[in-house]
Parts: structure tokens; sequence; C-alpha cells
């Protein structure tokens, strides 16, 4: 988006209410010193043409469009035919203001087929990046499909083999991690396929064991506590907001505490899940950033050198599609090495019927 | 409570997943082997692998009750989409066929569009569970009337017929099912509303199916 202001001829308004001069058409004064209300941020019609023109209360044009899933706003212009009333105290001053919907269309629809045609590009480079990873996809799969032949034809005493289920469960694991992968590259694979009605608490219990092998290794201990019962509508990507999670938890927990996650049942319309776990706390502007894609709080690489700062991008994004959210609480305990650490606790709601 | 008898829901007992597994006919095109094929063999599902596509005509014709399909590297022969073109093909010429994308190109954006059009997809790879449970749902839905029938409700409630006459048609339904050993005609019924033709299609695709079911699970 910011790419095409900075090419755009005429002044816009983002976000946030920042007044940005185009490169031809700078902002009126009425708008940069005068206008407190800035109501031009919020205008919005559900009418069917691309580019919308309102009137704000000063009297100039806002032309709305969409482009590349934000609405680029035009601000501080009025055009002549559909904003007959412009005051007449600021036509004079604001003469290279003038602009018709038809430049902007013609703007528009440029903008449109570069936006399209640069995501197309983007699409075929993450694509040719990642058909190379076909057969390591194969391999993946065939891993897991003697793992787990193995494991229901072998007798008893092979079943119960540590190896056996090390083997299972980090098959298991590459192949959440391919799909994690998927949704990085494609957001749109995190609500494909048909709605399915999981129970939380078993997706949880799978994950756990999934994890066992690297606890293990590491001396940690999961506490789960499961309260639940209650089946939840979901996408079959559900599974990936428990994973990140105890992945996360599991990555930059410290001490002799052990990991503490719940699941449990909150009434009969939705299902808590709660990962609880010691270390360095998030704090200030990165309660937000942690959530965006490649971007690491400044602990989180001094603690541990694992993690590509996706996780918590894929699962805040998959709750999301879930109507539900990821919620972060902190709980200052001591500092370690002069970070403040303490208890992290992510918590997720999901509900048993999805609310559109 | 002698208008209960007449709801679909109490004239059938719902059919069990080992009847559906059983009963169920089920296709794999993939050109690779990470399907795990074998377990499902020892669950006592009839699956049957082809590493490309053979022949159309089965598949369009529904000899199968689920198709999982790949989608790249099996259809080369006949269409230069490939499995997408297959999954369009299949669809186009008979619409409740059941199609499970089987893919690892869920990355490809490009694609969202064709995955949307099969019924289910499944990340190539997958576990057997997550399989199980994808095939163990389609199917129970495909042998269960009640499936059917509520998608027929949306269509009437659409058309702006009220709970009760839904209700009416419904009795009328299982009645007719019966008496007609699974033929369904309700021309007479609703000719009073005004259907667009794609909708009546629909409404009576999925009658279709519903007598069909109701018959069987009577006779």
């Amino acid at each position: 988006m910011k790419v095409f202001r900075g090419v755009l001829p005429y002044p816009t308004i983002d976000d946030e209410g920042n007044l940005l001069n185009g490169i031809d058409v700078e902002q009126p004064k009425a708008c940069k010193t005068k206008c407190r209300d800035k109501k031009c941020r919020n205008f919005c019609s559900d009418t069917t043409e691309a580019v919308k023109h309102f009137i704000c209360p000063t009297g100039f044009s806002v032309f709305v469009m969409p482009v590349d899933k934000t609405q680029l706003r035009i601000n501080g212009v009025y055009d002549p035919n559909l904003n007959s009333d412009f005051p007449a105290h600021l036509k004079k001053a604001c003469r290279s203001n003038r602009v018709t919907l038809s430049q902007v269309s013609r703007y528009f629809n440029g903008m449109t087929q570069v936006v399209s045609q640069t995501n197309e590009v983007i699409n075929q480079r993450v694509v040719e990046s990642l058909s190379s990873l076909h057969d390591v996809r194969t391999l993946a799969g065939l891993v897991l499909k003697n793992a787990e032949l193995l494991n229901s034809t072998c007798s008893t005493l092979l079943q119960d083999s540590f190896e056996l289920k090390a083997l299972l469960n980090a098959a298991d694991l590459l192949k959440d991690h391919l799909s994690i992968l998927d949704v990085v590259a494609n957001p749109e694979r995190k609500s494909l396929g048909n709605i399915t009605h999981p129970e939380v608490y078993k997706l949880v219990t799978k994950i756990v064991k999934c994890f066992r092998g690297i606890t293990n290794e590491q001396k940690q201990f999961i506490d789960l506590k499961i309260t639940s019962n209650n089946r939840v509508e979901a996408y079959q990507t559900i599974h990936l907001v428990p994973l990140v999670l105890i992945d996360n938890a599991i990555k930059y927990h410290l001490g002799n505490h052990n990991i503490e996650i719940s699941v449990e049942d909150v009434g009969r319309d939705a299902v808590r899940l709660s990962v609880k776990s010691y270390g360095p706390l998030i704090e200030g502007e990165w309660l937000e950033l942690v959530y965006r894609k490649f971007i690491r709080g400044p602990q989180a690489a001094k603690f541990s050198q694992k993690g590509g700062g996706v996780g918590l991008y894929i699962g805040q994004e998959i709750a999301k599609a879930h109507n539900t959210k990821i919620r972060y609480t902190g709980e200052y305990c001591e500092k370690i090495n002069g970070a403040r650490c303490g208890w992290n606790n992510f918590e997720v709601v999901f509900r048993v019927k999805m609310k559109s | 409570m002698w208008f209960l008898k007449k709801k679909i829901e109490n004239s059938f007992k719902p059919i069990s997943l080992d009847q559906a597994k059983r009963k169920a006919k089920i296709i794999l095109i993939d050109d690779e082997d990470t399907f795990p094929i074998e377990m499902f063999d020892r669950e006592g599902y009839s699956i049957k692998h082809w590493k490309k596509v053979e022949s159309l005509g089965p598949l369009e014709k529904g000899d199968y009750d689920i198709i999982v399909l790949d989608i790249a590297g099996v259809a080369k022969d006949y269409s230069e989409d490939d499995g997408i073109g297959i999954l369009t093909t299949v669809k186009e010429q008979n619409p409740s066929q059941i199609i499970i994308a089987y893919s690892g190109q869920t990355f490809d954006i490009s694609k969202v569009r064709f995955f949307n059009k099969a019924d289910s997809f499944l990340p190539k790879p997958s576990d057997f569970l997550t399989c199980k449970a994808q095939i163990d749902e389609l199917l129970l839905n495909k042998f269960n009337p009640l499936h059917y029938w509520k998608g027929i409700e949306t269509l009437l409630e659409k058309q702006g017929l009220t709970k009760a006459q839904i209700a009416k048609l419904e009795s009328r339904v299982v009645e007719m099912a019966i008496k007609n050993e699974g033929s369904i005609n309700l021309e007479s019924d609703l000719s009073g509303f005004l259907f667009k033709s794609d909708d009546l299609l629909r409404v009576a695709e999925l009658m279709a199916k519903v007598g069909g079911l109701l018959w069987e699970m009577h006779k």
C-alpha cells in the first residue's frame, strides 16, 4: 500500500489518520490545520461502484477504493461534477486540488492491474520455492505412513518402544510444520476444506505426546489439565493453534517450573485453551508486534535460537479465521540475564458454533 | 404423535459407520504412495488405487462413493489442468459425486478456487486418523437422507416456504418414498411456488437422493 501512496498524484489519509501528500497534489491547509475530526477516515457504503465518492463536512471530495484488500482514501480534493456545492472560499486556494472521478478511476484501474500482476508474480515465486519441497513432502508422507503401519502391525513389545513412538511423533510434527509453511505462503489455506467438529482436548493431548521426546530431552514437564467435553466448530487447521502455543512454550520455558496447559469447557458454548510457561515476558509494543509475520521479540532471540517468528502469526491468523483471538497476559516475577521474566499465559477460546 | 412418524428422522434408522464402510466404494487417484491405503484396507474399507486416471467413465457415472484425487501428475492424458481438470469435469457431470482433493500444493493461492470445488481436502502428507475422520464424516453424510433433506430445507426456506409448509412436504416425501419405491414427484406440491430453475433442479436432485435412501432403508 505504501508503495502505491508513493506514486499516487493525489493526497491520501491512512488508517491511522495520517495525512499524506500526493506527488502532484498536496494536502490542503484546511485538512492539515483546521480539520480535527478527520471523518474522511470512516466513510464507507455498500454501493457497488469500485471508486466511491463522499463529501466531508468541510466540503472536500473523498474518493474511497479497495486496493489489495485495504481501502485507499483520497482526501482533500474536489470533483466539480460530483461536488458542485464545494465552498467558494476554498475554490481559489485549492485550485490544484480539482480532481475528477474519471481521473481517479484511471489511476485506480492502473493500480488494480499492477497489484494483481505483482501478486501473481509473488505467488509464482512462492510456488517455485515451495515446489522444491515436493520430495520432502513425499518422504515425510512415506515416513509417517510406514511408522503408522509399523505401529499397527508390530508386536506389543515393539509398540511400547520409545524409539517407534518418537519416530511417529517426529513424523507427525514434520507433517504439521509443512502445513504451517503452507499457511505462511497461502493465507487462504487456514480456512480451506470443510468444517470439522473436533474435541480440543484430544488435539492438545496428541500434540503434547508428540513433543514428549523434546520435553524429556530438555527435562521439562507439562501439566495437562482437562475438564472439557465440548466439540467445537473448526477448520482443519485448528490443531495448529495449540501446536504453535505449545511449541513456543517449550522453546522459551525457563527454570524449574512446569509448563501448565489446560483445556476447559466454558459452559456449553465454548472451550478455553490456556498455555502457561515461565520465561521472558512480552511487554509494551511487542504485545502487538509478536503476532506479525517474521518478527521475534528482543528477548526471543536471546533465550532461544530456534524459531523464525511465524508461530504466533500463524496461530493468531488461524484463531481469527475461527472468529476468535489469542490473548496474552504476563506476570512479572524476576530478572534473568537482565530480562524481565515471569509467567506467560496464552489463551484462546474456541466456540461450539463459529460466529460469522 | 402421528405426525412424528412422517418425519425423516423417525422413519429410518441411521446407518452405522460399519455399514457405511461395508457399503462404500472409494477410489484413490495418486501417483505416489503416501496415502495410508493399507491402514484403510485393514480397517475394512474397500479402497482401490489408481496411479493415474485410467478411465473417466466410472468417475463420471458415480461408480465410487468417494474419489480421493491428487491434483498433480495423475491425469495429464485427460486434461491440460491435470487432476484439477478431472475435478472440474466430474463435478460438472455429477455434482453430487464426493471428491476429496488430496494435494501437497495447498501453498499455491492460484489453486484455492479448485480446492473449494472439492467437497473436502486433505493436505499431503496426512496421517491415517485425519484421513479416516474426513472419509467417515463424508460417508455417514452420503448415506444419511437427513443430510440431503437439510439442503432441501435451506432451498425451500430461501424460496419463502414456511416451517409448517416444509414439515408438510417432509411428511409427503416420507409417504411417497415408501409408496413409490423411492421415487418422489412433488411437482404439484411445489407448483404454487416460483422457483429459480437452478434451485428447482437442485431440489429435484436432492429429493431423488432422499427418496432412494429412504426406500433402501425401508426395504
